[in-house]
């Protein structure tokens, strides 16, 4: 069960990644919808972006990279860490993201 | 045309059974209650959230995969009215949706950790924290998305 053990690091982790992921376009790839193309990194072309499968995927693949790191941390060590974190991170980045989009409820 | 429709009803009705089965649960583990039997909200706070746990995974996971099929076309032919017709709120709204369905889908394998030893009390606050925080998402998802696809859904 060592591996259940590292769910609630990748689910905290993805969403620390994802909030800076989203303010500074660390997206992946691009999807162009009008053309129906796949871009590698952000790429604006004709029509509008879809950043967000690339947002998506690059968080993906950094919760991964920290819960790796996180599985050689021996027990002792992972077990000093507040579970509450699983929860309150998320929402955090999710309080972030709200406070980034709020031009749109500001308008 | 008929297509995007069925797929947005699917999701829809995906969307209802997550949004009873996630509140459920969470109004059970805030809220418990052994006596069922005494009235309605008595039984609705008594359920045994443990048994929810799965079908939310399965249910949230497949409804955000028909919606992230569904969301180019989104993309290209609601948030471009959306913009028009100046109704940033709206537009505001669904991108936050977004942003917090992928949070909320990582969430999952947290949310599964700490609901397979539900019986112990030590991860009892934990537990309780991610149910309300997915089910605050589920909630938020589904109310956005039926306030957009008033503005422009089926058949539009």
């Amino acid at each position: 069960m060592k591996l259940a053990r590292l769910f609630p690091v990748f689910s905290a982790s993805f969403a620390v990644i994802y909030a800076p992921a989203l303010y500074y376009n660390w997206a992946l790839m691009t999807y162009q919808p009008a053309m129906v193309e796949w871009d590698f990194g952000p790429v604006t072309k004709s029509g509008p972006p879809m950043y967000w499968y690339g947002i998506v995927a690059t968080s993906f693949i950094g919760a991964c990279i920290v819960t790796a790191i996180a599985a050689l941390l021996p027990d002792a060590a992972a077990r000093r860490l507040w579970s509450g974190l699983t929860w309150l991170l998320p929402a955090a980045a999710l309080a972030f993201i709200a406070y980034i989009l709020r031009p749109y409820f500001l308008s | 045309m008929m297509f995007w429709s069925v797929l947005l009803f699917a999701h829809m009705l995906l969307a209802v059974t997550l949004l009873g089965a996630i509140t459920h649960q969470a109004v059970s583990v805030c809220w418990p209650n052994r006596d069922r039997a005494k009235s309605f909200i008595g039984a609705f706070r008594g359920v045994n959230g443990m048994t929810y746990t799965n079908a939310i995974i399965i249910l949230f996971v497949c409804t955000a995969i028909l919606g992230s099929i569904i969301y180019p076309n989104y993309r290209l032919n609601v948030r471009t009215v959306l913009q028009e017709l100046k109704l940033h709120k709206p537009e505001g709204s669904f991108e936050l949706k977004e942003h917090a369905v992928a949070i909320g889908a990582a969430l999952l394998p947290a949310y599964w950790y700490f609901w397979r030893t539900a019986s112990g009390d030590e991860s009892r606050a934990t537990r309780t924290g991610v149910t309300v925080l997915l089910a605050v998402i589920v909630w938020w998802a589904f109310l956005v998305g039926h306030v957009v696809n008033n503005i422009r859904g089926f058949g539009a």
